[in-house]
C-alpha cells in the first residue's frame, strides 16, 4: 500500500470553513485516484496535505507504511513526484537543469547532480521526445512542453507515486488527451497516480478510483460507476450534466445539455 | 508515445542509459559547464592583471614590473633594490585597498546573487534586509562616541547583523514563513534605521562628526589596512564557501517555497543558512568600506547574461565580475580627479546606466 489516508480533516487557521472532512482512502501501486470537484472545492489543498506541505488537524496519512508526520521533506519527496498545475520560475533555467532539480530528494546538502543524473535526465527527455528542448529555457516553452518537462522532472528520481494538480487545465484539447493517455500509461507501469480535475469526462476516461469534493468539505470515494452519477454531478457543479453510453466508443461520456 | 510505456523500467535500468549517445546529444548543460570553467579562468586572470595594474596607477606612478617584483619579493621575504617610498606606496597604501576592493566586490555580488535567488526577485540588492542601514547606524553611533577605525568597523558589523536579526524577528512573531513578510519586514527595519540615521546626523557635530558619518556612508576602501581586512576575511571566506557549496540548492529555492519543499528541500533551514551567509558577507563588507551601492544588484544580472541563471556557474562568475568591477571603480575614483571620489558615486555613475542598458537588452524577456 502506497497511501493510507485515515479520517483526515483540514481547515485553514483562522477560517471556520472545513476544506475536507473525514477523508479516507487507500491507494496501491498502479492505481489511479481522480479527485473531482468544482473550482475552489479544496482539491489542491488535499494534494498539498498528501505531500506534507499542509498538515491536517485530524487523522493520519501513511506514505509507504510510515506516518507522514514523522517523515522529513526529503523522505516524502523521495516517494512522490509532484506535477504542479502551472509553474513560472523567475529565472530562465534550461529544461535540462529544470529536470535535474527533480533529483533533489536523492541528494545531500552541498551535493549536486552527478554525471549519471545528467545522463538519466537526457534519457528521460529523449523518451518524452523533448530532448531537442534540453538547451531551451523552460520559461519559454509552450504549456504542453512545460508539462512534459514537469512530468520528466517528477519521474527522474523514480518515485512510487505521481501527483498531478489539474494536469489538463492549461492545455488545448489534443494535449489534454496526450496527457490523459500518458497518465494511464504511467499507472500501467506501476506508479500510483493521484490527480485533481474539474472535468468529469476526464475521470470517466481514466477509470480507477474517483473521489468527489464539495464546498461543504464533503468527501466521497468509490469506483467511477458508483461516484459519477447525474444527481451527484448536478449537486457538485450546480449544472445539469448527462451521462451517455456511447456504444461505438465503448465508454460512458459526460456531456452538458444544449445551451 | 509508445516508447514512453517502458519508461519506468528504462529509468531504473542503467543499461538503458547509453552514455556515448547521451554525450553525443551535446546537451547545453555540459557545454555550458564546460565553457564556464575557461570563462572563470579568464576572469581570474583579468582580476590578477587588474590588481597589478591598479597597483601601478595613482599620484605616484609605479611601473608594472616594479609593482610585480615588490609584491612577490615581499611575499617570499626577499630583499629588493627599490626605494622605501615605492614599497610603502605599493605594499602599505595600494595593496590593502586594491585587495579590499576585490574582496568586497566579490562578497557583495555573491550576496546579491544569493538574495535574488532565494527571494525569487532579480531586483533585490544585498542590503534589502536592512544590513547597510543597520551598519550605517552602528558606524554613526561609533563616530558620535568618538571611536576610530576598528571600533567603527565592529559597531557597523554589529549594527548590520542586529538590523537583519530584527528583520527576521518580525516574521517569527507573526509565525509566518512567507518570503513577502520577510521582505516587508526588511522595508520596515530599513525605514526605521533611516530615521535613526537622520536623528544621529542631526545631533552630530557639523564640523567633525557629520562629515565623517557622511563620508562613511558614501563608501571607500581608502582607509582599509591589512589588519581591518584580516578581521572580516575569515567570516567572508566561510560564508562564500558555504554559498558556493549550496549553489544548486539556491536554484531549487528560487523555484518557490512550495515547489522546493515538494522536491525535498528543507526550505526554512536552507533559507536560514543562505540568508545568514549572504548577510555576513554584506555586513562584513559594509563594516570595513561603508555603504557601496549597485554592485550587488547589477553584477548578478551581468553574470546571468554571461553564464546563465544556474547559481553553480553564476555565483563564482558574479564573485569574479564583482571583484573586477569594484577594483575598476576604486582605481577610477582615485585617479579621475584631483581629490578622491567616494566609491558609491563611481559605482552609481557606472551602475545606473549599465543597469538601464541591461534592462534595454532584456526588455522583451522582462515584459
Amino acid at each position: 500500500m502506497i497511501y493510507q489516508v485515515e479520517n483526515i480533516s483540514f481547515a485553514y487557521p483562522g477560517s471556520s470553513r472545513t476544506i475536507y472532512r473525514n477523508c479516507s482512502f487507500e491507494l496501491k501501486e498502479g492505481e489511479i485516484l481522480s479527485i473531482l470537484g468544482p473550482n475552489g472545492a479544496g482539491k489542491s489543498t488535499l494534494l498539498n496535505s498528501l505531500i506534507g506541505i499542509l498538515k491536517p488537524q485530524k487523522g493520519n496519512i501513511f506514505l509507504a507504511g510510515r506516518n507522514i508526520r514523522s517523515l522529513t521533506e526529503k523522505e516524502i519527496a523521495r516517494q512522490i513526484g509532484y506535477v504542479q498545475q502551472s509553474h513560472n520560475p523567475v529565472f530562465a533555467y534550461t529544461v535540462l537543469d529544470f529536470v535535474l532539480m527533480g533529483c533533489a530528494s536523492t541528494k545531500n546538502l552541498f551535493s549536486r547532480p552527478a554525471k549519471e543524473d545528467h545522463a538519466r535526465a537526457l534519457h528521460i527527455l529523449e523518451m518524452f521526445h523533448i530532448v531537442h528542448l534540453a538547451d531551451k529555457p523552460y520559461i519559454y516553452l509552450s504549456g504542453g512542453e512545460q508539462q512534459q518537462a514537469m512530468i520528466a522532472r517528477a519521474v527522474i528520481h523514480q518515485p512510487k507515486v505521481l501527483l498531478f494538480d489539474e494536469p489538463t487545465s492549461h492545455l488545448d484539447y489534443g494535449r489534454q488527451m496526450i496527457t490523459l493517455r500518458m497518465i494511464k500509461k504511467l499507472a500501467a507501469e506501476g506508479y500510483a497516480v493521484i490527480l485533481t480535475t474539474h472535468n468529469p469526462d476526464h475521470v470517466l476516461l481514466l477509470g480507477g478510483k474517483v473521489a468527489t469534493m464539495e464546498y461543504e468539505g464533503h468527501f466521497s470515494i468509490g469506483g467511477a460507476g458508483d461516484i459519477i452519477t447525474e444527481p451527484r454531478l448536478a449537486g457538485i457543479y450546480q449544472a445539469q450534466l448527462h451521462l451517455l453510453d456511447i456504444e461505438e466508443l465503448d465508454r460512458t461520456a459526460c456531456v452538458p445539455p444544449k445551451l | 508515445m509508445k516508447k514512453a510505456i517502458s519508461m519506468k523500467k528504462a529509468i531504473s535500468m542503467k543499461k538503458a542509459i547509453n552514455m556515448k549517445k547521451v554525450q553525443a546529444l551535446k546537451s547545453p548543460g555540459f557545454a555550458k559547464s564546460g565553457k564556464a570553467l575557461p570563462f572563470n579562468l579568464i576572469l581570474i586572470a583579468a582580476v590578477c592583471l587588474g590588481i597589478f595594474l591598479a597597483l601601478c596607477v595613482g599620484k605616484y606612478p609605479v611601473s608594472f614590473s616594479a609593482s610585480l617584483k615588490i609584491v612577490f619579493y615581499n611575499i617570499l621575504g626577499w630583499q629588493g633594490d627599490w626605494d622605501t617610498m615605492t614599497e610603502n606606496v605599493v605594499m602599505g597604501l595600494r595593496l590593502p585597498r586594491v585587495l579590499s576592493a576585490v574582496v568586497i566586490g566579490a562578497s557583495l555580488s555573491i550576496s546579491g546573487a544569493t538574495y535574488q535567488g532565494v527571494f525569487r526577485n532579480p531586483l533585490v540588492s544585498p542590503d534589502f534586509l536592512g544590513v547597510s542601514a543597520g551598519a550605517c547606524v552602528g558606524a554613526a553611533i561609533a563616530i558620535l562616541l568618538g571611536f576610530h577605525s576598528l571600533a567603527i568597523q565592529a559597531f557597523a558589523l554589529a549594527g548590520g547583523i542586529l538590523a537583519v536579526a530584527l528583520t527576521t524577528l518580525l516574521p517569527r512573531l507573526l509565525r509566518s514563513r512567507s518570503a513577502i513578510v520577510l521582505v516587508l519586514s526588511g522595508v520596515i527595519v530599513g525605514g526605521a534605521m533611516g530615521s535613526i540615521m537622520g536623528l544621529l546626523k542631526y545631533i552630530a557635530d557639523p564640523t567633525t562628526q557629520l562629515p565623517a558619518i557622511t563620508y562613511w556612508q558614501m563608501g571607500s576602501v581608502a582607509n582599509i589596512n591589512f589588519r581591518s581586512l584580516a578581521y572580516v576575511l575569515a567570516p567572508m571566506a566561510v560564508s562564500m564557501t558555504v554559498l558556493l557549496g549550496l549553489a544548486w540548492w539556491i536554484n531549487i529555492l528560487s523555484l518557490g517555497e512550495k515547489d522546493a519543499q515538494a522536491l525535498g528541500a528543507n526550505v526554512a533551514q536552507l533559507r536560514g543558512v543562505t540568508i545568514l551567509c549572504a548577510t555576513v558577507l554584506t555586513a562584513s563588507s559594509v563594516s570595513i568600506s561603508g555603504t557601496i551601492g549597485w554592485v550587488g544588484l547589477v553584477i548578478p544580472h551581468l553574470g546571468r547574461m554571461l553564464v546563465g541563471p544556474d547559481n553553480r556557474r553564476l555565483l563564482p562568475a558574479s564573485a569574479l565580475l564583482g571583484g573586477l568591477f569594484l577594483l575598476f571603480a576604486d582605481t577610477l575614483g582615485r585617479t579621475i580627479a584631483k581629490t578622491e571620489l567616494p566609491l558609491s558615486i563611481i559605482t552609481g555613475l557606472i551602475g545606473a546606466p549599465f543597469y538601464a542598458w541591461l534592462l534595454y537588452k532584456n526588455h522583451t524577456r522582462l515584459s
